[in-house]
């Protein structure tokens, strides 16, 4: 019996028998033997297997975090690089698309468009409803409340792009008003050419420039316009 | 160098012999045991952090080896016809080509799987029963009947004479 159990756990794992069972095998000649021959096939299996390793490989294994911090270098420098370039893009498409067509040049084309136009500054009787009403729809605005007597109207184009040009009666002379939707501004810009005094103003949609005499209370003007527009 | 590095070299130097000779064991192909213990030490290295016991390194590497060879190499199937008789004549070259360890080879083919593995994980690994079972997912008694049998049989076919007793 005990042999059985010697030979089944001396096959299994030689160096994990009790010390019973190795007690058993000094005093058991056929238990030795046995032990003999599995520890031969051991040895024979362990020289089958002893396959030479390829030099480079240990090498090559030691490699693998340099491998792997450069590729992670390298990954991040990519990601970086794209990251950087995507914001580029989106940075200068947002300066082009926001920075104004005019802006340098802004008061003096106000001040241009103004003066090229002198019968509009002429002009002293009011235009009609319906006109005003139209001009203003198709320019994509309307006025919800009155801002005076209107005594000119018109889609014109000023710079690379349109504006409605509005001349209203004011308290001193005419007033110009001047809706410039691709017009961005932060904030006043004053106009002062000669005989015309004023600003651009900046709008809900881009900005109003609003040009009358000296003394002309321009800011009250911007205050009725402002609560009259609505941007259709 | 830092601390991960020195590990993970101590680990390379102590066991890529024997994961590389499991490789050749599981693959029968110097090339793919050779990528099979890079990718199964790329593994390690990624997740070195999951290595808690230390004690427990080799059979951890084991396992990741077993597990890449299941997951890439398991269904790979060459195409023979397409394989250049003089390269497989050089496949062999690095291996015991002794009688002796021809029939030996022969006889573990002759094995079946769930006796050959974990005689092969005793031989090439060197591990326990206890660590052979972790590694196959049976217990410590199963693993020591099929190790008792595997030898058995092994007797049986190199020394027929000589497997009677018991």
């Amino acid at each position: 019996m005990q042999c059985i159990q010697f030979q089944k756990n001396y096959a299994a794992d030689p160096n994990a028998l009790s010390q019973h069972l190795m007690d058993h095998k000094k005093n058991c000649p056929e238990c030795q033997w046995f032990a003999d021959e599995v520890s031969k096939i051991d040895d024979s299996l362990v020289n089958a297997f002893k396959i030479e390793v390829p030099k480079y490989l240990n090498k090559s294994l030691l490699q693998i975090p340099e491998k792997q911090d450069k590729k992670a270098y390298y990954s991040g420098f990519v990601k970086f690089a794209m990251a950087a370039t995507v914001i580029l893009v989106v940075g200068m498409t947002f300066f082009l698309r926001s920075k104004p067509l005019y802006e340098p040049n802004s008061t003096q084309f106000v001040y241009e468009h103004i003066s090229h136009e002198p019968e509009a500054l002429a002009a002293t009787e009011p235009v009609k409803h319906a006109v005003v009403r139209t001009t203003m729809s198709d320019f994509g605005i309307a006025f919800n409340s009155p801002v005076g007597k209107i005594t000119h109207v018109r889609i014109c184009p000023i710079g690379n792009t349109h504006g409605l040009h509005l001349v209203i009666e004011g308290k001193n002379g005419p007033v110009t008003l001047l809706f410039l939707p691709t017009l961005h501004i932060n904030q006043k810009i004053p106009v002062q050419q000669y005989e015309f005094f004023g600003y651009i103003t900046p709008a809900e949609v881009g900005s109003i420039a609003i040009i009358g005499g000296a003394n002309e209370p321009l800011e009250k003007i911007e205050t009725r316009v402002i609560e009259a527009i609505e941007w259709l | 160098m830092s601390t991960k590095k020195v590990e993970y070299a101590r680990l390379v130097t102590a066991h890529s012999e024997d994961l590389y000779r499991y490789a050749i064991w599981l693959c029968k192909d110097p090339t793919l045991a050779q990528d099979l213990t890079q990718e199964t030490c790329l593994r390690a290295w990624k997740s070195l952090k999951n290595l808690k016991d230390h004690k427990a390194a080799k059979s951890w590497l084991f396992t990741i080896l077993r597990n890449e060879y299941s997951r890439q190499f398991a269904r790979y199937r060459p195409n023979f016809s397409t394989v250049d008789l003089e390269f497989l004549e050089k496949k062999d070259t690095q291996n015991d080509t002794s009688t002796e360890a021809f029939a030996l080879r022969m006889a573990l083919e002759e094995l079946a799987e769930e006796y050959r593995e974990p005689l092969m994980l005793q031989v090439l690994g060197g591990f326990s029963c206890e660590e052979i079972g972790t590694l196959c997912g049976v217990s410590t008694g199963a693993v020591m009947t099929r190790l008792f049998r595997a030898k058995q049989k092994l007797r049986s076919i190199l020394a027929p004479q000589s497997s009677d007793i018991e």
